[in-house]
């Protein structure tokens, strides 16, 4: 069981409006690793990123957690998995009809309904503090700017204290000082031993923090490498950031 | 040619399939929704707010319109004929059987189904349904759920409140027009006012509301990625909509006539 790997994908494939966007893909991601999904835009590294969080269900093939198909998973089981998971979206996907309170209120009730209110406004506090958030909280999200919203999106993932983060695009249309200040956390979640499996396409963010990576090229894997091996070939890394790039 | 015919029927089938299902999903939330749906009250209480407190004006409107057209137009002729006590039994079947419920229909979709349509694509759209997906809650239970409860519950209310301004309301014009006592009038509406009467009315709007709601829903969480198909969503809620009320209005109508 020690080998088990933490989440599985094996074989598999999505298709949406009769086109196939992923076609077979099998990786592998083991507890405490911090992988990314590199490869050009559009090739599906975002699809595939969400097949493992299990937000969609695949078309074929099965993705597994702690070796349990996650589509067949019950209620209580769905619930622990997503305690134990949280998902960071590219667009931030703020509930746009509730507050933030109402926004970061709601894992909490949904998974711990017992939970006092005072409690749930400790907990609340002390992930706004931890990711830096400190406007006002009986506010929508349009009332936000671009990086504040990926700051609550953050305190959203972070609220129940999950082992697993999914990251799609997180540092995308922030500034210099906003994206620093979200790979700290994630620096800080990567020391507390989480695991991450991130979507990127910022080549020095993907050597700073990738133990592996996975290139998703027109929705099939075309490499799947340790960060180590990225590191020290640098043609295979040139190779990658052409992949990237294109 | 063939081939595309045979296409287009294993479409169909499949969308009533997966209409069907959804329906099914949606209805086994239901019970569940009571008990621990705290999370979703508010959306419910906000559906009951939009969809009947909102056209409470427009169905008085049309309520007291169309009973008065109806008595207006109904009375001289009627007495022409030495029945003129059948006006009652008349202003009952239109407003409270046949033209309420199906009025009140009407008002829901054009006001609340396309709402509920585009707000829950454009919810697909951003990846809210998503995120709702990413913390554990089922967006059935906790998006469709409320609304669906939300639209049986304000299409049965405004097609009460419909029935009784239209009937109690077009008396104020009547009473411009002729001598009728408010006794009388109320009295007569009273004696050919039957409990089949009201339960057709009842079950029409019953009908009404699973059949909006569904078809609202459904076409909302059918999107997938484009924001030029929220407002076909709600196009396509509006058509579907109107063709299977007025197809049940018809199926409920003729077994009503047939059992009698």
């Amino acid at each position: 069981m020690e080998d088990q790997p933490l989440i599985d994908l094996q074989g598999v494939s999505f298709s949406a409006q009769n086109k196939q966007v992923v076609g077979n893909v099998s990786f592998q991601i083991q507890k405490g690793e911090t992988f990314a999904l590199v490869g050009p835009s559009g090739g599906g590294k975002s699809t595939v990123l969400k097949l493992a969080a299990g937000l969609i269900v695949p078309t074929s093939g099965v993705v597994s957690f702690r070796g349990q198909d996650i589509s067949k998973m019950n209620r209580h089981q769905n619930l622990a998995f997503r305690r134990e998971t949280a998902f960071v979206f590219q667009d931030s996907a703020l509930w746009a009809n509730q507050s933030l309170r109402q926004t970061l209120e709601l894992p909490l009730k949904i998974h711990y309904p017992k939970m006092s209110e005072s409690r749930r406004m400790v907990q609340i506090a002390k992930v706004l503090a931890e990711v830096g958030y400190r406007k006002h909280l009986d506010i929508r999200p349009a009332q936000l700017s671009m990086g504040e919203q990926k700051l609550v999106a953050f305190a959203r993932a972070m609220i129940l204290e999950p082992d697993i983060f999914f990251l799609d695009e997180w540092t995308e249309s922030l500034d210099e000082v906003g994206a620093r200040n979200l790979i700290n956390i994630v620096k800080r979640k990567q020391q507390e031993g989480k695991t991450i499996v991130f979507v990127s396409h910022d080549f020095e963010l993907i050597r700073e923090l990738a133990g592996r990576m996975c290139m998703i090229m027109d929705g099939r894997l075309s490499l799947n490498v340790s960060g180590e091996e990225f590191i020290a070939n640098d043609t295979l890394a040139r190779m990658i950031k052409r992949g990237i790039a294109l | 040619m063939v081939r595309s015919i045979g296409a287009g029927i294993i479409q169909k089938c499949e969308e009533t399939v997966y209409v069907l299902g959804f329906f099914g999903k949606t209805l086994r939330g239901v019970f569940p929704f009571f008990y621990r749906g705290q999370a979703s009250w508010k959306i419910l209480i906000m559906q009951i707010l939009f969809t009947f407190v909102e056209a409470l004006g427009i169905s008085s409107l049309l309520a007291v319109a169309i009973g008065s057209a109806v008595y207006v137009v109904g009375m001289p002729l009627l007495a022409n004929f030495s029945q003129a006590k059948l006006i009652y039994p008349i202003l009952i079947t239109i407003i409270t059987r046949e033209l309420g419920p199906l009025l009140t229909a009407f008002i829901i979709i054009a006001r609340s189904a396309t709402a509920i349509a585009t707000e829950v694509a454009g919810m697909v759209i951003s990846h809210e349904i998503e995120a709702y997906i990413s913390i554990g809650m089922d967006p059935v239970d906790h998006i469709a759920v409320p609304r669906f409860l939300g639209v049986i519950i304000s299409l049965i209310l405004l097609n009460i409140y419909f029935s009784i301004f239209g009937l109690a309301g077009s008396f104020l014009i009547i009473k411009v027009l002729n001598s009728t006592s408010a006794g009388d009038y109320f009295n007569n509406i009273l004696q050919n006012l039957t409990i089949a009467d009201i339960f057709i009315s009842l079950l029409k709007s019953l009908v009404f509301g699973i059949i909006i709601a569904t078809i609202a829903n459904v076409q909302g969480f059918s999107v997938e990625r484009a924001s030029t198909e929220v407002p076909q969503a709600g196009l396509r809620t509006v058509g579907s909509s109107f063709g299977w009320c007025i197809l049940a209005d018809v199926v409920i109508s003729a077994l009503y006539y047939m059992v009698q």
